[in-house]
């Protein structure tokens, strides 16, 4: 055997290898029924109706979406977020961020709101930003509440206590801000931005 | 500032854009259609659909169609490599870009592979830095990626950024036209496949960097050891002064000429400072069609895995041969095995006939007639 041969690897057999590298249809669907944004929005008309806080009502979903997300996400790995957790690993935690937050917040929106992706804008280790074009809570807000409820947004709870919660479960210090909203600008652009520790 | 800039760079380098780094994870698959709704150019990049007519043009200078040659190139160079961006940059900008990205992997180069057969399997052999979400997927193209994938820390990574820089190799950051950079590629000619189309095609692949490299004659002490590390034909030596001499409106801004100058008496500017080249960002290329082509034909009933056999592609002198998988399933996103890989004399017009190639396929699949059309 020549010297250089002893130091390559051997070539990698997939053989007994069934890998899926996408989400689990599974996970995504339930998260869809239980999410369902329609029953949101009944929830959101009463609270209107009877002058509630609705505020407190797309926070509270936007809490539950992340806990339900975090669990789920957890429970089910596929082989992608494996190779994200050992590449994390191998690089002593480096390059947990972003891609660990991003996972479990495509899961939420591939899942609740039942997008096909989500446009990354940004993703290193200082920023995770990402943009919503076609979002179906604000779509419902938009056409069941006033002009003035769809002005403030208050549906914005929604991905901020999304984004504060996986955050704050998984450790990340990180300050979640909503740089653009659908109301002004035709699409909301969020961005996590690390804390200097 | 290039156009790469204007379109990427939100008032920045592109490349230096954080912008640039980031894409999703995952898509949200359609019960049972995942495959076929998934288009080429969002899962390959933009530059898949490329893939045909620099075939077509290829082959047609091979034809002595000059036309339709003529033509293919006009097309590729307006339309199609302008959205590629493929840019050159200094070891330094290099070193901010691993800053910039994660996570980064060192991998084996496919241009080496397809182009010259040269398998890099293990980590020292590797020349290629991917980057970006698509490397946690390597696995799904284990035929691609023989040997695996090391991922390392940005600083291991400016490490091999010098490392590879040392060899003579050209750094150049790439997008293949996805919209996010992808990776760091080292090159060299004839290897790479963009710089072999830009210099012996015209195919405008190649953009010059940012900078530009320009000589200090005080500290100029003709020690020649930049000779022979210039790829674009920039360097000269003049030997009545005894210095270096470097052609501004031809350096590609690699600062390869700089890093191993051993006084410091190179130094790379910014190429907007100097409005005669600020503008100045194509590489041209030869377009001079062949007089004489020979004829290759390959049997396909023979040569069934060129990619485990590679001995055409190693013994050509020429670079002739390519092989690259079959692309009906690579686009099904189907692991690839041997079977699934083709070679073809992509580069046949460069062909002198000398039929290593014949001698030495094991299984005598490949004809060479004086003249005559390929397969």
């Amino acid at each position: 055997m020549k010297k250089d041969e002893k130091q390559r690897v051997p070539l990698l057999d997939y053989t007994d290898k069934n890998w899926d590298f996408h989400l689990d249809d599974k996970m995504l669907e339930a998260l869809s029924q239980e999410f369902n944004v329609g029953k949101l929005f009944e929830s959101v008309l009463n609270a209107q109706k009877g002058n509630g806080d609705i505020g407190a009502l797309f926070d509270g979903y936007g809490l539950r979406l992340a806990e339900e997300t975090l669990r789920r996400g957890s429970e089910n790995k596929d082989r992608t977020y494996e190779v994200i957790l050992e590449v994390a690993e191998q690089t002593g935690g480096l390059f947990r961020f972003p891609y660990v937050p991003q996972r479990f917040l495509e899961i939420a929106y591939l899942g609740a709101f039942e997008l096909t992706d989500i446009k990354i804008l940004e993703g290193w280790s200082s920023a995770l930003a990402y943009e919503l074009s076609a979002c179906p809570v604000f779509d419902q807000l938009k056409a069941k509440c006033s002009a003035e409820v769809t002005r403030r947004m208050p549906c914005k709870q929604v991905c901020l206590r999304l984004g504060e919660t996986i955050c704050k479960e998984l450790k990340v210090n990180a300050r979640v801000e909503m740089v653009k909203s659908m109301a002004a600008d035709g699409r909301c652009e969020f961005r996590m931005t690390r804390e200097k520790v | 500032m290039c156009h790469i800039c204007e379109s990427m760079g939100d008032g920045k380098i592109w490349y230096l854009n954080p912008r640039n780094y980031g894409r999703r994870l995952y898509t949200r698959r359609k019960k049972g259609v995942y495959t076929k709704h998934i288009a080429m150019d969002e899962e390959f990049g933009f530059g898949a659909s490329s893939i045909g007519l620099i075939d077509k043009t290829l082959m047609a200078r091979a034809e002595k169609d000059e036309k339709t040659y003529l033509e293919g190139l006009e097309s590729l160079n307006t339309k199609f490599f302008p959205q590629l961006a493929q840019q050159v940059l200094t070891l330094e900008d290099a070193k901010k870009v691993v800053d910039l990205a994660s996570p980064l992997g060192l991998m084996s180069c496919i241009c080496r592979l397809g182009g010259c057969g040269r398998e890099e399997r293990c980590e020292e052999e590797y020349s290629c830095l991917g980057i970006g979400s698509g490397m946690f997927k390597w696995q799904r193209w284990p035929t691609r990626y023989k040997g695996g994938v090391k991922f390392v820390t940005p600083e291991e990574a400016k490490k091999w950024l010098e490392k590879w820089n040392k060899r003579g190799l050209v750094q150049m950051v790439m997008q293949y036209g996805t919209g996010y950079i992808g990776g760091i590629c080292n090159c060299d000619y004839p290897d790479c496949y963009s710089m072999r189309r830009n210099f012996d095609y015209d195919m405008r692949y190649v953009y010059k960097g940012h900078h530009v490299a320009k000589v200090d004659y005080s500290h100029c002490t003709g020690c020649r050891k930049c000779m022979g590390r210039c790829y674009f034909s920039a360097l000269s030596f003049e030997t009545t002064g005894n210095r270096a001499q470097i052609d501004a409106f031809k350096c590609a801004g690699c600062g390869l000429c700089a890093t191993v100058c051993p006084t410091d008496a190179i130094e790379m500017l910014p190429r907007a400072d100097n409005p005669g080249i600020k503008d100045n960002w194509l590489i041209k290329g030869n377009r001079t069609m062949p007089e004489k082509v020979p004829g290759i034909r390959i049997d396909y009933t023979k040569c069934k895995t060129p990619l485990d056999c590679k001995k055409c592609l190693s013994t050509c002198p020429e670079l002739v041969y390519w092989v690259e998988p079959i692309a009906q399933r690579v686009r099904k996103l189907k692991e690839a095995t041997g079977e699934d890989y083709h070679v073809y004399p992509l580069y046949r017009d460069m062909c002198t006939s000398c039929m290593d190639c014949v001698k030495a396929c094991p299984v005598g699949a490949i004809t060479i007639t004086e003249e005559g059309a390929a397969q």
